[in-house]
């Protein structure tokens, strides 16, 4: 009598071991490479709505101190009243430095009798790059006695919001009217302008840093008047901020 | 001749048993991830929201002689426009158009609607300002996410 004991594995058995094998490791691929898009998404966008958060946040604050006059103000010649404390440009125009197309905001306002800030924002190029950032250049005008003045701080550039595609300013008066223009090339009108903005507006566009999805998408985003169109496959959002410049209506 | 044959092999019992048990780690993995990304998009929602709240509160300030005006606005689902002519109607207008995000952005040539229009449920979700008796305190109530979310501000106006 032969006792045959077999413990092998059958050709069916391999087989199905081998498709099994497939299919796991397919679905483990699958699943990889969902939470791996996914995690990207996520990333980007919640990359980009902190940013944005703090960013204007931080823009809210400054704009709600803008044109505050310090009666106590040190230097006799140049009271903040008598010029220009809030700027709208479309640049180029005015501060060629800045992309063209997106606005460009500048606002003055004195923090102590010694001490004025200046504050532009404005869209700029990377270095060797077409992508665009919101630059923020902060300067302080410290005069330590009257009629001496200096700007110790000059145009230290900062990187305020990465990847920023577009940047509008609108100001509005107390009839929910635009007012315009709010800047020194439109002489007394200009300045005079600014006195009646009760309202700021801030419209901004970021885009992710990365392209995260697979195929191009067609992009239409309008902000304010700016409307324009992009097709690939980065991911954007807009945000909006509405503040009252408390400071201006009241001078 | 007797053949006395031992197949210790899987059997396809097992074979499905084992399919439907890692079938069931990959469904709770994507669970998670599920969760995970909606508990994301629920913050940027409400990021959005506090800029929303925030832009109410500012536009209220800016405008304290015509506050009980505003305890009018009182919306749902709908952001209906009533293009009127006083500053109060087109503050409010603009906060419906900034509610709804119209006309921001577009992809493949349709409005990205935020997810509190999406699934805005007209009996829970609400967004409302709310003035006392004399016009000196503002209060907004911004209810989304069929209720669950809700967001107030206050305000003594002057």
């Amino acid at each position: 009598m032969i006792k045959k004991n077999l413990s092998g594995i059958t050709l069916v058995e391999t087989l199905v071991a081998i498709v099994i094998g497939v299919i796991s490791v397919a679905a483990i691929l699958f699943t990889f490479q969902t939470f791996n898009r996914t995690y990207k998404t996520v990333e980007a966008r919640v990359g980009m709505n902190s940013n944005a958060r703090n960013a204007l946040t931080q823009m809210s604050r400054e704009l709600r101190n803008t044109g505050r006059i310090d009666i106590n103000w040190i230097h006799t010649r140049n009271s903040l009243s008598g010029n220009q404390y809030l700027t709208k440009f479309t640049s180029p125009r005015g501060y060629p430095q800045y992309f063209a197309g997106a606005d460009f905001l500048q606002i003055f306002y004195d923090e102590s009798p010694t001490s004025r800030i200046r504050i532009d924002y404005g869209l700029k190029k990377y270095k060797n790059s077409n992508d665009t950032y919101l630059a923020r250049t902060y300067m302080v005008l410290n005069c330590p006695m009257p009629n001496r003045c200096t700007f110790p701080i000059r145009n230290v550039d900062q990187i305020f919001i990465n990847n920023v595609e577009d940047f509008q300013v609108v100001f509005k008066d107390n009839k929910g009217v635009e007012v315009s223009p709010v800047n020194s090339l439109a002489g007394n009108e200009g300045k005079e302008n600014q006195a009646l903005v009760k309202t700021i507006e801030i419209y901004l566009t970021v885009r992710s840093k990365n392209k995260i999805y697979n195929t191009n998408k067609e992009w239409t985003i309008k902000n304010a008047d700016n409307e324009y169109s992009k097709k690939d496959q980065y991911h954007r959002d807009s945000y909006f901020v509405s503040t009252y410049p408390r400071n201006i209506v009241k001078n | 001749m007797n053949k006395n044959t031992t197949n210790k092999g899987i059997s396809i019992i097992e074979s499905l048993v084992c399919i439907v048990i890692i079938g069931i780690g990959f469904i709770g993995m994507m669970q998670i991830s599920a969760i995970s990304i909606r508990s994301m998009d629920r913050a940027i929602e409400k990021n959005k929201i506090n800029f929303l709240t925030e832009m109410m509160m500012e536009d209220l300030i800016a405008d304290p002689d015509q506050i009980k005006e505003y305890s009018k606005f009182n919306e749902r689902c709908g952001y209906n426009l009533t293009n009127g002519s006083n500053i109060y109607e087109k503050q409010k207008d603009k906060w419906r158009k900034r509610i709804k995000y119209e006309n921001q952005i577009k992809i493949s040539n349709k409005y990205r609607k935020p997810r509190h229009i999406i699934n805005c449920d007209t009996s829970k979700d609400l967004k409302q300002v709310l003035t006392d008796a004399n016009g000196s305190k503002a209060r907004i109530k911004f209810l989304t996410n069929k209720g669950k979310s809700k967001k107030y501000l206050g305000v003594v106006i002057k």
